[in-house]
């Protein structure tokens, strides 16, 4: 075969197998279209930057969670961790400084993901299940220490969440740079490929001499650092913790982009890539529902049955790939 | 004898290209017992299944009383009376005993449209009592013995007026006692005029219980004779061909250096007190029958079944012999497992990615270089021959050989001084199978040391310098390369 | 194969000894609530009075009526987190029926029943029909129900409480819907334990390949148990009204979630096959409620309730999986 015909077939198959992506990014590039001609007010420079910015929490949540169902398991307390690190965070700067606030706000989440990891190596129990239990876990605690009310965060950060880097902020150049980090740690390196074959087939990652609780257990603590390195974006940008995003929904955000983008909740697929138009997609969505004054609770049953439908699409894709 | 009887005519069933049953016949008589006998993948367990309903022959008919029945789903042979006690016993767990036996009927313990309890334990009561089995019916399932859980199966065979009664390798998993018991079952069953169709391979026990043995070699009848008239021999031959001798390749010398050394493995209860020594250079056959416990053996020492009890120890690069802990074994060791499709290929992923996966330090220390992983996955196709465009087909197109030869160059790419082999050519066309062959030798030849496990007996012979033979768990004995011949490794692995 | 077998075989010779710590196991339940009991009754003298009981057990009647319906769908081997915000709809709806549209209060009531069958049957399409993963499922189902829920009553109370109170009364000081709801515990009981309706549900959650060979439909045996969690869902609303006389945009918040965490601790396997209404599910919110109202009768943080609920729920878990990997 020529090199031309190789090339041409490479990419076809890349394409092929990204077929999710490419469709989520075809559809973006549409809505995008039609926006310009029928909402003007959302290509206001304010907006995109409002949604950028708010894509990279959820975003950088996105990644770990791929990580995460790429290996056959899932993530719900995300939001949940983040929220409770954010919490933790801003309490221990205001009254230890900036330098134990950030050691605080990472550590802890790097607790929870280790309680995750080994409780379901270790403790055999079901992913949904345990990270359920965590998610409530530390909504609960975020709730507790906060009693409610929203922390304010430093100068210091304050003042990071409003640099901007050729005009571009901080929060979102954290989303780009670590997605394409986090997009080489999972396509291009050993443990990125061992945990899309422990998601195929982890009998078979055993059989192979490879150890399999170690590979899960760091995809569990790569989840929850995701979830430390939102809450910093957080409250850079919002100046204060929030425990608006420690519910249902954001959670179920987090994993339909992560499936958007191409990850299965069977486990042996995902891409960081896709995981960011998935968020962009769902994000720009309820950006476009809020700039149509859609009702917040409109929203939510929008978002419900749009997850159905993802769910749904995913249980069609995994058995059309098993038939094909 | 009576006139009650069961036949089957001309029944041919394919899986996936390969012909598992080639115009079986045979017949069945009522207050007797015929055996299926073969060995692994001889077709007998096809067979049963398809008189139980639970697949369906692709042609041929089945008779009962010389009438032409049909069976196309379970509900069909439990109509025809037909009742197969399975070999892992279908039953649920966190049910009674009785609740199990009668889950399927439960409408005829039913009084007032509520389950009828005394009625149900005393009716389960009289049916265990006819198996002379004494086992308190409101236990729950979980808290029996496997021999009991086969009990109930035959229970609920005769709760739900079967005559016609197949057994899947029932003896197995029963000790002595529970053996003893089940034979007095079928012998009652056979006294009341009951057909009684018997997969085994134990070929004593074929003699003890039965009337009549069908004998299945590659899914076709190879002999069909009165037991009384037939002796163990006679059924060797039919199970494993008549056939010259496979000329067995001279014996060559082997290093007395040992690079694996396996000392009281134990796990109860299927591996006991193994132990076994592999020499550098030297191919290492296991054979023994199905239940034996070769497999286990092998996951004991690998310690993917963590065994109670050993010492296992490795040649290491220094030429030193190290105990190996934990599944350190395993890390340095290139492992075929018994079954590629459960746990040894990653299907959807492409071929070159299934190759390079255990060794992937061999391909950069952060990042993978995936040209050198491709260059070194097409060297492997090259060299096995490995049927494919190229090399990002997805495993799961591939035929069975193919596949199997993939998960050879996985090791191969590996290179580990030792090669434990299961099953390595089970499911794989005869051309694929001679190139897995000629690889082993070669392996061999150069020096690596090869534990082959295998139920085809000319694999065995043709490949090994030395068979241990495994029965109940542990090595019984061993049989030297000039003494190897079918008939003597059949006959070691019976008494 | 015969791997199993072998192991099982083993096991059972080790059961014996397991048996004891099992028998340990199941009264240490038991035992830790009357720990529990007299722990509180030391330390706060309101505890262990009649009135503090009966408000408990009266407050408990939403809850444990979903546990009765989510019961079945642990039977099964599933989940259902859509049960909290099916109650909430079916109170939402089922008030507004009466206050708003003026409708008879037992039409209202029995609206409640029917809304709750209702997302029962979508919950049974979806993941039964369409074999959508079951907990993204119902907790999808949960977010559409709650915004159908709030969206329709604006986020303001229902209060169809003074529409009932005609039907409250008290036998021996007991009000009548408690006493309904226990006698409704118990006919659901026997259905599980006497109909081979019921033998059939704790049969697919045993072994689903098994009962399939066997004959049993499980498919409509699962699609069975997802209505009945909805129908119970919507006794829960029902209950709520005559309990606290409203139902709120917060009324069946973390039910999802302490519904699990009662039913796991009470000794209703996650897994399947294991378990009953009585008294499995009625220990477990018995004790998750007298451990709240102790916690509060002591002047703990409310807040800290949830986090000792996580906990409770985690370890429960956890020898749930344990208990089933043997």
């Amino acid at each position: 075969m020529s090199i031309l015909a190789i090339q041409s077939k490479k990419i076809k198959n890349q394409l092929q197998t990204n077929k999710f992506i490419v469709i989520v990014a075809i559809v973006l590039g549409l809505v995008a279209a039609i926006l310009a001609v029928t909402m003007p007010t959302f290509y206001t420079s304010a907006n995109i930057q409002s949604l950028l910015t708010q894509c990279s929490a959820i975003a950088l949540m996105a990644y770990g969670q791929t990580f995460v169902m790429v290996s056959g398991g899932v993530d719900l307390g995300t939001p949940s961790v983040m929220c409770l690190s954010a919490v933790v965070g801003t309490l221990v700067m205001r009254s230890y400084g900036v330098f134990f606030g950030i050691l605080a706000m990472f550590s802890l989440p790097l607790l929870c993901g280790l309680i995750n990891g080994l409780a379901v190596t270790r403790f055999k129990m079901i992913p949904f299940v345990a990270t359920l239990v965590m998610m409530m876990l530390s909504s609960g605690a975020a709730t507790q220490l906060s009693h409610s009310v929203s922390t304010p965060a430093p100068e210091v950060i304050v003042a990071i969440g409003k640099t901007t880097f050729i005009g571009i902020p901080v929060a979102i150049w954290i989303m780009l740079v670590v997605g394409v980090i986090l997009h080489i740690l999972l396509k291009k390196t050993a443990f990125g490929r061992v945990l899309f074959a422990i998601g195929t087939n982890s009998d078979a990652v055993t059989s192979c001499g490879i150890p399999t609780n170690r590979h899960l257990v760091l995809a569990y603590l790569l989840s929850s650092l995701m979830s430390a390195l939102a809450a910093f974006v957080l409250i850079a940008r919002l100046g204060a913790s929030s425990l608006s995003l420690a519910s249902d929904s954001a959670s179920l955000d987090v994993i339909c982009s992560a499936i958007l983008g191409g990850a299965s909740i069977y486990g042996g697929a995902g891409s960081i890539l896709g995981a960011f138009l998935g968020t962009l997609a769902l994000q720009t969505l309820q950006n476009v529902m809020n700039l149509f004054g859609v009702d917040y609770f409109e929203m939510i049953i929008v978002k419900g049955v749009l997850i159905l439908f993802i769910t749904y699409f995913d249980t069609i894709r995994t058995w059309l790939r098993g038939k094909a | 004898m009576g006139n009650f009887s069961l036949s089957v005519k001309n029944v041919n069933k394919q899986f996936g290209g390969v012909q598992a049953l080639k115009d079986v016949s045979f017949t069945a008589y009522g207050g007797e017992a015929l055996a299926l006998i073969g060995i692994n993948g001889a077709g007998k367990s096809t067979m049963m299944n398809i008189l139980a309903g639970e697949i369906k022959m692709d042609s041929g008919s089945i008779h009962i009383n010389e009438e032409e029945i049909k069976i196309n789903n379970q509900k069909d042979a439990v109509k025809n009376r037909i009742s197969l006690i399975h070999q892992e016993a279908v039953v649920f767990k966190d049910l009674s005993v009785a609740e199990n036996m009668f889950i399927n009927q439960l409408d005829r313990y039913m009084k007032n449209g509520v389950i009828n309890y005394p009625k149900m334990f005393e009716t389960a009561n009289e049916y265990l009592g006819k198996l002379g089995v004494a086992i308190n019916p409101k236990t729950l399932v979980q808290d029996i013995t496997i021999g009991d859980r086969q009990l109930l199966e035959i229970a609920r065979a005769l709760s739900q007026d079967s005559k016609i009664i197949l057994f899947d390798e029932p003896t197995s998993s029963l000790t002595i006692e529970e053996k003893k018991r089940l034979f007095e079952i079928i012998n009652q069953l056979k006294q009341e005029n009951n057909i009684i169709i018997y997969i085994t391979h134990f070929l004593d026990e074929v003699l003890e219980i039965c009337e009549r043995a069908v004998v299945m070699m590659d899914g076709a009848v190879t002999g069909n004779t009165k037991t009384e008239d037939a002796t163990i021999d006679d059924f060797v031959k039919m199970m494993v061909g008549n056939s010259i001798e496979t000329v067995v390749n001279g014996e060559r010398t082997i290093s007395d250096t040992p690079i694996l050394k396996v000392k009281n493995l134990t796990r109860a209860p299927m591996v006991n007190d193994v132990n076994f020594i592999v020499h550098q250079g030297e191919i290492l056959g296991i054979w023994g029958l199905l239940g034996s416990g070769r497999t286990e053996i092998i996951r004991a020492m690998l310690n993917l079944d963590k065994p109670q009890k050993g010492i296992v120890e490795f040649r290491g690069q220094d030429g030193k012999m190290r105990e190996m802990r934990g599944r350190k074994l395993l890390q340095n060791v290139g492992y075929v497992t018994e079954d590629r499709h459960v746990d040894g290929l990653f299907f959807h992923m492409p071929i070159w990615k299934n190759i390079t996966i255990p060794d992937l330090k061999k391909f950069g220390s952060f990042i993978l270089d995936e040209k050198k992983e491709r260059e070194a996955a097409k060297k492997q196709i090259a060299a096995l021959e490995i049927k494919t465009p190229d090399e990002d087909v997805p495993v799961d197109k591939l035929s069975g050989g193919n596949q199997q030869k993939v998960i050879m160059a996985r090791w191969i790419n590996k290179q580990p001084n030792l090669f434990i082999l299961d099953e390595p050519t089970r499911g794989v066309d005869v051309n694929a199978k001679n190139a897995i062959h000629k690889l082993i030798k070669e392996f061999s030849e150069q020096g690596g040391s090869v534990i082959l496990i295998s139920s085809e007996i000319e694999e065995i012979l043709n490949l090994s310098d030395r068979v241990l033979i495994v029965k109940d768990g542990t090595f019984v004995s061993e049989v030297a390369k000039r003494q190897m011949t079918k008939q003597v490794l059949m006959e070691q692995s019976l008494c | 194969m015969l791997r199993g077998d072998a192991d099982m075989n083993n096991n059972i010779l080790m059961k014996k000894s397991i048996n004891i710590k099992k028998f340990l196991l199941d009264y240490a339940l038991y035992i830790a609530l009357l720990g529990i009991i007299i722990l509180f009754s030391s330390k706060s003298e309101t505890f262990l009075t009649v009135m503090n009981f009966k408000g408990m057990l009266m407050d408990a009647t939403p809850m444990f009526s979903v546990c009765i319906g989510l019961t079945f769908v642990f039977l099964i081997g599933h989940l259902d987190l859509s049960v909290g915000m099916n109650m909430l709809i079916c109170g939402s709806l089922g008030g507004l029926a009466i206050v708003k549209m003026g409708l008879p209060p037992m039409i209202g009531l029995l609206l409640m029943l029917l809304i709750g069958i209702i997302v029962g049957c979508i919950n049974g399409i979806l993941v039964v029909k369409l074999k959508l993963n079951p907990w993204l499922a119902t907790l999808a189902m949960k977010l559409v129900l709650q915004g159908t829920a709030l969206l329709c009553t604006n986020t303001d109370s229902v209060r169809a409480g003074k529409h009932v109170n005609q039907f409250k009364f008290n036998i021996l000081g007991i009000p009548n819907y408690v006493i309904l709801l226990v006698v409704i515990a118990i006919i659901m009981q026997l259905i599980l334990k006497y109909t081979s309706f019921g033998r059939q549900v704790k049969a697919t959650g045993s072994n689903s390949l098994a009962a399939n060979k066997i004959g049993i439909n499980t498919a409509k045996v699962r699609f069975a148990a997802f209505v009945i969690s909805g129908l119970f869902a919507g006794l829960g609303a029902i209950m709520t009204t005559f309990n606290v006389g409203l139902v709120g945009p917060s009324t069946g918040d973390g039910y999802d979630f302490t519904a699990v965490t009662a039913l796991v601790l009470g000794g209703v396997s996650l897994s399947g096959g294991r378990g009953n209404i009585l008294p499995n599910a009625l220990v477990g919110v018995l004790f998750l409620y007298i451990i709240e109202n102790g916690l509060a009768m002591v002047g703990v943080d409310p807040y800290l309730f949830t986090i000792l609920e996580g906990v409770i729920v985690f370890l429960a878990m956890m020898f749930d999986s344990m208990k089933n990997k043997n």
